[in-house]
């Protein structure tokens, strides 16, 4: 018998409507009002042993502690899955669900499953790391919700392997996973391009990912103090590739020395960069190191000093992974290091 | 005579159906096997001294076989008519391509391979789970490797490689001259041009990469690194107009051979009078810098506009700021009302969940996708490595069963669209 906690707000918990949405979460040794029917489409497999219930409010306003909170309560019965809500369109008890599975996940290791609109801003926060069966906008569509969520949630807690969104019928989770289709990539896009044409229905094989953005640091108050570090995706490395920096799809960064250097020579310093013609870099490496421009903004006073080391690697068909790890080791030793800016050359 | 014939931009490929190749005595066609006169070859290849070496080696589909460091791939071709080439400019005369008659060694590639400086090679397997990716694996490929002398220049290599593949694709078609083909494929868009008026016109913007050396793209002999968008007639791009020397990352360049082959190309000419009318080939270069690239995004939909395009497909060449080419031209088209499908493979990393390309635009709502460059296949171990004796980035030898991102796999996630290959969202 599988052991299952579903998880509730007050208004489902039946503990009131708006005027309790700020009660804290509590646990009831049993099935409460959606949990009558999550029982019954469990069947005979699985066990609601109990239920956890949050206020919206409370959860909305003490995200991380209501977590912690929920998620100690829910550990108390020792499920085997999770199943929070479903939440329909409701704007606080969405991301409440998806938080709740999310460290359910994480913190216990048990599967979870919940239910959303997809357009409860629930979905677009926590879609990407929990499964959320599609559901319509409002409780009545509890029935097929709720049976929906028991058949996905069985299959989770018996670690089966899913097949389609479309097929099992939670949100598509953005992770991009090669298939073959039935006709090349130039047939479909005539096919797609002729229904397009024609005003009828077609569907993009791949929707525009978001974007994190950086916000830039707020400008040095005076540079002709301050340590300015050189910084590339270029390639640049000492001739000869010693510690062989890949040309593309790099695995590492490296940090070599400028100490004494006036002047990047190309007798010395060459690009591996994959990603663009490298005779002018090889030429003259300063041409994607500016050392000789910052040695002369040096000795001009309109720095303090160029950073005694250079760190690089190759921007060409490098994982945003590792781009992001790269940048988050660099700006560690930089920072240790005392450096204020930085000067981040990109081809 | 021939005028008469052939209205002016009508295409005749001849194909002769290659099913096997072996050396031997006389180079031929014996009743569907290719046969080579290696020395022959060899000699003929290097007439000038341009290499310290030049190896001539087969693979053929089935074989357990790996070809690394591969640089392109060209298919043997001839030019019937004239003293034109298949590659007019970039080997002998320019000539206009697209009109006449081409022999077509089909079923045969001939692939450039060894080491370019600060350049990531492709990967072809010629059995096993690796040879479901590549079209190469479907070729039977007469390999070359080229290797330069210790003071040849990149320069006067790469110049001597591109013309070395060219040569061997035109040397291997040459017994065809006086064969009768076993089928003859004709292009003839112009004739079906004035019966369908009601269907929708649809042009190809066709983005290639030219931005220096070993990452150039020549059309009719010229790199395209300074090209103003310009037109082509799409039987120009099947008969050699376009020919790669851009070598950078396996699937984030276009061989010649797809060039020849372009998907795109045949889709929309099959479809030519049936679906829609073919309105003709945008062909535009990725510039560096963001102002050329917004000159050329601007140009190549204005291009389309004056066509009368109501559609378009639009690819792109590499990855990258590449990306920045593809967007702003379809939203340039979008806002002079042109429809507009592109075509990308994504990076998506091996878990398939970090986002799938570096730019985008809400304009771009129809997209087809051609893999994930970044999942990981595992490769059988093979009993002979060709075109090289290392794969950069991989320890140990070459012929050990391996596990690299499918992005390595020459061509694998081609962004023209020639495989089945596409992703679904999870």
């Amino acid at each position: 018998m599988i052991r299952v906690v579903h998880y509730l707000n007050q208004f489902f918990g039946q503990i009131g409507g708006e005027d309790q949405a700020g009660v804290a979460p509590r646990a009831v040794a049993n099935p409460v009002g959606p949990g009558m029917a999550l029982q019954a489409a469990l069947g005979s497999k699985a066990q609601v042993v109990a239920t956890v219930i949050c206020g919206d409010n409370y959860f909305a306003e003490h995200p991380q502690p209501a977590t912690e909170e929920v998620i100690q309560l829910i550990r108390s019965f020792e499920p085997q899955l999770v199943v929070a809500g479903p939440a329909f369109n409701a704007g606080r008890y969405g991301p409440a669900c998806g938080a709740v599975c999310q460290a359910v996940q994480s913190q216990l290791g048990v599967p979870a499953v919940t239910g959303m609109y997809p357009e409860n801003p629930g979905a677009e926060l926590y879609r990407k790391d929990i499964f959320c069966v599609e559901t319509g906008p409002s409780a009545a569509g509890m029935r097929q919700a709720v049976s929906a969520m028991a058949v996905l949630g069985l299959k989770l807690a018996a670690g089966e392997v899913l097949g389609t969104p479309e097929a099992e019928g939670y949100l598509p989770r953005g992770i991009r996973k090669n298939t073959w289709a039935e006709k090349t990539g130039a047939a479909r896009a005539a096919d797609m391009l002729l229904a397009k044409l024609q005003g009828l229905p077609y569907r993009t094989e791949l929707p525009m990912p978001s974007f994190e953005r950086v916000s830039p640091a707020s400008p040095v108050s005076d540079l002709s103090t301050a340590t300015v570090a050189l910084v590339t995706e270029g390639g640049i490395v000492p001739k000869g590739n010693p510690d062989r920096l890949e040309s593309a799809r790099a695995s590492k960064f490296l940090k070599y020395s400028l100490e004494g250097i006036e002047d990047l020579s190309g007798a010395e310093f060459q690009s591996v960069h994959g990603g663009y013609s490298n005779v002018f870099a090889n030429e003259d490496p300063d041409r994607v190191l500016p050392v000789d421009a910052l040695r002369d903004c040096e000795r001009e006073g309109k720095i303090g000093r160029l950073y005694k080391y250079f760190f690089t690697t190759t921007g060409n068909g490098t994982t945003l992974e590792n781009g992001r790890k790269f940048g988050q080791e660099i700006a560690l030793v930089l920072i240790a290091d005392g450096v204020q800016a930085v000067i981040l050359t990109s081809t | 005579m021939q005028g008469e014939e052939f209205p002016f931009m009508k295409l005749e490929l001849r194909k002769f159906t290659i099913k096997d190749a072996r050396f031997g005595e006389v180079t031929g066609i014996e009743q569907g096997t290719l046969v080579i006169n290696k020395q022959e070859l060899v000699e003929f290849l290097n007439r000038d001294h341009s290499f310290a070496g030049v190896e001539v080696k087969l693979a053929r589909p089935g074989e357990a076989v790996r070809i690394v460091h591969v640089m392109d791939a060209v298919q043997p071709r001839l030019k019937l008519s004239g003293d034109a080439t298949p590659f007019p400019g970039a080997l002998g005369p320019v000539e206009i391509a697209g009109r006449g008659q081409t022999n077509v060694l089909d079923g045969v590639a001939v692939l450039q391979t060894g080491k370019r400086q600060g350049i990531q090679e492709g990967v072809v397997d010629m059995a096993g789970p690796g040879a479901d990716y590549s079209i190469f694996s479907r070729t039977i490929n007469v390999v070359l490797l080229c290797t330069p002398h210790p003071a040849t220049t990149d320069v006067e290599f790469d110049r001597a490689t591109r013309k070395a593949a060219l040569e061997a694709a035109v040397y291997l078609a040459g017994p065809t001259r006086p064969m009768v083909p076993d089928h003859v494929e004709v292009f003839d868009l112009g004739a079906l041009e004035n019966q369908a008026h009601n269907l929708p016109r649809v042009v190809y913007i066709y983005h290639l990469q030219s931005q220096g050396l070993l990452r150039e793209t020549f059309v009719y002999g010229e790199h395209a690194r300074e090209l103003l968008p310009t037109i082509l007639h799409p039987n120009e791009v099947l008969d050699g107009a376009i020919v790669s020397s851009n070598y950078i990352i396996a699937c984030q360049k276009n061989p010649t051979y797809l060039h020849l082959h372009n998907p795109v190309v045949l889709e929309l000419a099959r479809r030519h009078g049936r679906d829609l009318i073919f309105a003709g080939v945008v062909i535009a270069n990725e510039h560096s810098t963001l102002r050329e690239k917004e000159r050329s995004a601007k140009f190549a939909a204005k291009l389309a506009w004056q066509l009368g395009a109501q559609g378009a497909v639009i690819t792109q060449e590499g990855g990258g700021h590449a990306d920045t080419d593809l967007m702003l031209t379809c939203r340039e088209c979008e806002q002079l009302g042109i429809k507009t499908v592109i075509m990308a493979n994504e990076i998506a990393g091996a878990a398939g969940d970090l986002p799938s390309l570096v730019d985008t635009v809400p304009e771009a709502d129809a997209v087809v996708t051609t893999g994930n460059n970044d999942e990981l296949v595992s490769l059988d171990p093979v009993e002979q490595v060709l075109g090289g004796e290392d794969i950069a980035g991989v320890a140990g030898p070459p012929d050990a069963g391996l596990t690299i991102a499918l992005g390595r796999i020459y061509a694998a996630t081609n962004q023209l669209g020639a495989t089945h290959l596409s992703i679904r969202g999870y």
